[in-house]
């Protein structure tokens, strides 16, 4: 037990090193409608993408919208927002969602899907690859470096 | 009993009514409908004697739905084996909550929940696809109470370390999810916060002033094994319970550690001290593969009248590839021992055996 100890104490210190992976948003925009706010840095977008708020501070209902594993543009950002795969963010959701501790995002196929989605939706917030050329102004959001 | 199967009915119909009728939208998810099953082949060895059998596992039909902006419902009912049933397959509400959102962090539930008072407890629950291993660990058949019926106030996402809490009253342990007997619940409370991203460390206390001891179908627990109710204490008995939980999973390396201290005090024998504790730990390797190892152990007290004496360990290797995030594989190869020992159960074995489980959801 004392051998199992220490390699629990040793598999701790080493994960604890592992640096936080910074979010590369350069190949991304965030849209929003309706969310209090119209820039925001690329930690606060993960973390709010990771479901760490559910409520705006307007009041509006946090809706997250994700592209679909048929998203051309899926393992970009599930990359560069999550650091992990399109199945592993979905896990992730799923998981949230089944624990009760999350609302289930909105997933949609195509960038342009989500930018409807977004502008029909108060509260709404969604990620899109920056190439995507028309984007309404008044959805992006600034992310500040 | 008749009541309760015209119950049960109308939990089938109402779940094959939604699915028929497309009220899940994938567009606007108004009500989300999940299904999580597994099937087993197993091969064990015990006493100079070898079974091997495949083995269907419980399905789960999980769904969530938002009432408004503030109020949500998640339930979860499953099907599984029970010889006592002419079909031999049973329904039960394994979880039905409503919870009402203060705001963004904190939230007020009420309902049937898995009690929250350790992360495998409060992060796994009847989908099998999410487990890292292919069984419970031993404190959830012995010690942990699985499930609760009360009200529950929740935190999470608080501060830089996304501190949370869970408060809960409840159907104590020998209760039902209809009624109780004894004026007072359980009570527990656990806090956790998230040093690094995909880290959780817990801590969790959860009591029950039994004034007459027994188990309940939903409290998790069991007997020593091979002890039969009818030997069992019916007297009074105290139930306390610490636990301590540390959790990453990242995208290389995977461990959880689950403590647990059980006390339960008696007139009669008065306090019994038990312990168990459960380590994983996994590599993930190019995403899909991760070979894994655990132990898990568990004593409890020459005096324990509640789990009454015994000392289990099992040591397995194991490797579970993800086909997919809705299904994986898991093989375990796993040597157990078990020993009862006191005045009411004599026993001593060594089971080597292995397993292969294939976990699905849609």
């Amino acid at each position: 037990m004392r051998i199992f100890n220490l390699i629990l104490i040793i598999f701790c210190l080493y994960t604890l090193q592992v640096k936080g992976q910074g979010s590369d948003t350069e190949q991304i925009h965030v849209i929003g409608n309706r969310i209090g706010f119209n820039q925001s840095s690329p930690k606060e977008i993960k973390e709010i993408f990771k479901g760490k708020e559910t409520y705006w501070k307007n009041k509006e209902q946090v809706i997250i919208v994700l592209p679909s594993a048929k998203s051309e543009h899926a393992t970009i950002i599930a990359k560069d927002i999550f650091a992990m795969s399109v199945a592993a963010m979905q896990k992730y959701w799923l998981q949230m969602v089944f624990q009760g501790r999350g609302n289930p995002p909105v997933f949609l196929s195509t960038d342009k899907e989500i930018i409807d989605y977004v502008a029909k939706n108060p509260g709404a917030i969604g990620l899109i690859y920056r190439k995507e050329k028309e984007v309404p102004a008044s959805l992006l959001i600034k992310i500040k470096s | 009993m008749y009541y309760k199967k015209i119950g049960y009915h109308y939990i089938i119909y109402f779940l094959f009514f939604l699915l028929s009728q497309n009220i899940v939208n994938s567009q606007t998810l108004p009500i989300q409908f999940n299904g999580y099953g597994h099937v087993e082949y197993i091969v064990d060895r015990s006493s100079g004697k070898t079974n091997s059998y495949f083995s269907l596992g419980e399905h789960d039909f999980f769904v969530r739905a938002n009432i408004n902006k503030r109020i949500s419902f998640l339930g979860e009912f499953v099907l599984r084996f029970n010889s006592n049933s002419p079909t031999t397959f049973l329904p039960s509400i394994e979880r039905s909550l409503v919870r009402f959102a203060l705001d963004s962090k904190n939230a007020i539930i009420g309902g049937k929940v898995h009690t929250p008072v350790n992360y495998w407890n409060d992060s796994y629950h009847h989908g099998r696809v999410f487990f890292p291993v292919i069984e419970r660990p031993f404190a959830f058949s012995y010690f942990v109470p699985l499930h609760t019926l009360g009200i529950q106030a929740q935190g999470q996402n608080l501060g830089p370390l996304n501190f949370g809490y869970d408060l809960m009253v409840g159907n104590g342990i020998n209760s039902t999810d209809f009624s109780s007997k004894t004026f007072i619940p359980a009570v527990m409370a656990s806090f956790h916060f998230k040093p690094v991203e995909g880290a959780r460390i817990e801590m969790g206390y959860y009591f029950n002033r039994m004034a007459e001891n027994g188990y309940s179908t939903h409290s998790g627990h069991s007997l020593t094994p091979l002890l039969t109710m009818d030997k069992v204490y019916k007297g009074a008995l105290d139930y306390h319970l610490l636990t301590g939980s540390v959790a990453y999973f990242g995208n290389h390396i995977e461990i959880l550690n689950e403590l647990c201290y059980n006390a339960s005090q008696t007139d009669t024998l008065g306090l019994a001290n038990n312990i168990s504790n459960f380590t994983y730990l996994g590599i993930r390797i190019k995403e899909k593969h991760i070979p894994y190892i655990l132990v898990d152990y568990i004593k409890t007290a020459a005096n324990d009248l509640h789990v009454y004496p015994m000392e289990m360990i099992k040591m397995s290797v194991g490797y579970r590839y993800e086909f997919d995030y809705l299904v994986n594989l898991k093989v375990q190869f796993e040597y157990q021992v078990r020993n009862t020992s006191g005045f009411i159960s004599d026993f001593k074995d060594g089971i080597f055996g292995g397993r292969i489980q294939l976990a699905y959801g849609f």
